[in-house]
């Protein structure tokens, strides 16, 4: 299982959203470069990045600092965060991000994502999926501006995806709340669809989550706040 | 409302928010169900689909409702996927399916947009009562990648560079390609002509 720690991007520095709140938000590092070098120092081989500025405006902002950040390091990099057009994929493959993540548009726009997917491999793109547990139990898709009218669910949505291989799935109920990742989720994905390539996002408190995940046999995890609250070392979290 | 109970098959995943609210607006007494015993003792059964087809006959394997639905003698309407399984094979996943209709699933060329999103019309193969007092030039709503081919059950085909079907018929078992749940008015007389089968 792939360990993929968390690097948001926020004016430059490194932050958490609590559940995906902007407006609770709390800075760990002004320097993300730094935070690279510690990743790359604990053994770590890739790192999840989002431009949290581009994801709330829509438009990628941090793709220079993105580009010098990855200039100077050696992990393996995927990115998301406002992510619009082929362009921007362009740039960001420009600038040696190995992996694009793609968010809302994927809901909003499956043919076009689709056609990323053709034109640029499976290999190069992430999708990346928030969702939120429904009463009757099926987790539905919520993105920026869709939380009102969509009644889309997880499953839906991928089945507009026949050649998706990397599939990053949050439960927003959960992020940032270290209280554990949302497993029969993941369990629900991987049944249903068992040739994705799956990463669990949100809700790692501990070394226990994180072996718990890996009996599931996920194809990653992403990692945030419980690195930066120290909950556990990127150094123990690679040797599970 | 009619006295008929329809069997809604929930095939794990599936988002059957939709579907019920329609057969609500229609007025039909359902049941959400996995249950053979169910299924056999309802007037008529539904398998909508959302999710991959190897993944949805797994599911009907291991509720034991492979033999049920292959043999299975009252109206059953099959939706999306739903529809798919009906048929012998789907490339999705190269999976066997019931094996109900004849043909195989396949994926839209790789040059086409995917998912076929959105409203198209539909092209009447031959005449059917599940089409009965429709306007066929009144768009439905599909969103799917893979298609089944026109032949001797397609009672209606759409247009997506190539001729799929997307309203199939043989002997009780019927089904549509497109989401009737989701197609307004035109949708709800489909559904509706099917819940009037059940009734009569």
């Amino acid at each position: 299982m792939i360990i993929y720690p968390a690097i948001d991007l926020r004016d430059g520095k490194c932050v958490r959203l609590y559940q995906g709140d902007f407006t609770q938000a709390k800075t760990y590092s002004h320097n993300p470069a730094t935070m690279l070098e510690v990743f790359a120092a604990a053994g770590g081989q890739w790192v999840h990045m989002v431009d949290l500025d581009g994801a709330q405006q829509g438009q990628l902002q941090q793709g220079r600092l993105i580009g010098s950040l990855i200039r100077e390091s050696k992990l393996k990099i995927e990115v998301g965060g406002g992510i619009r057009s082929s362009e921007d994929l362009n740039s960001l493959f420009t600038y040696g991000v190995e992996r694009v993540v793609i968010g809302s548009i994927a809901v909003s726009q499956p043919q076009l994502v689709n056609s990323w997917l053709q034109q640029f491999g499976n290999e190069r793109i992430t999708l990346a999926l928030d969702c939120s547990i429904a009463t009757d139990g099926i987790p539905k898709v919520r993105t920026h501006g869709w939380q009102a009218h969509s009644h889309l669910s997880v499953m839906e949505l991928l089945a507009m995806y026949p050649t998706i291989k990397y599939v990053l799935c949050t439960d927003i109920a959960v992020d940032g709340t270290l209280q554990g990742p949302n497993l029969n989720l993941y369990q629900q994905i991987q049944q249903a669809y068992p040739e994705i390539a799956l990463i669990a996002s949100g809700g790692v408190g501990s070394l226990a989550d994180l072996q718990a995940l890996k009996q599931l046999q996920l194809h990653g995890v992403v990692v945030g706040k419980a690195l930066y609250e120290n909950q556990f070392t990127l150094q123990e979290a690679l040797a599970i | 409302m009619t006295t008929a109970k329809i069997a809604l098959i929930a095939s794990g995943g599936a988002n059957f928010y939709s579907i019920e609210m329609a057969l609500q607006r229609l007025n039909v007494a359902y049941q959400l169900t996995n249950d053979a015993k169910v299924i056999l003792a309802a007037d008529a059964a539904i398998l909508p689909g959302v999710g991959s087809a190897k993944y949805a006959m797994a599911q009907l394997a291991q509720h034991g409702l492979i033999d049920v639905l292959q043999n299975y003698r009252k109206p059953l309407l099959g939706i999306c996927l739903g529809m798919q399984l009906l048929y012998e094979a789907s490339a999705e996943g190269d999976v066997p399916c019931l094996g109900i209709l004849p043909g195989k699933i396949q994926r839209f060329s790789s040059s086409l947009p995917v998912p076929h999103m959105g409203w198209n019309n539909l092209l009447l193969e031959r005449p059917s009562s599940l089409l009965t007092g429709l306007d066929l030039n009144q768009e439905v709503y599909f969103v799917h990648s893979y298609y089944a081919p026109v032949n001797q059950v397609t009672v209606a085909s759409c247009d997506y560079t190539l001729k799929f079907a997307a309203v199939v018929e043989q002997h009780n078992f019927c089904a549509m390609q497109f989401h009737p749940e989701k197609s307004g008015a035109m949708g709800e007389s489909l559904l509706a002509n099917f819940v009037n089968r059940v009734a009569e």
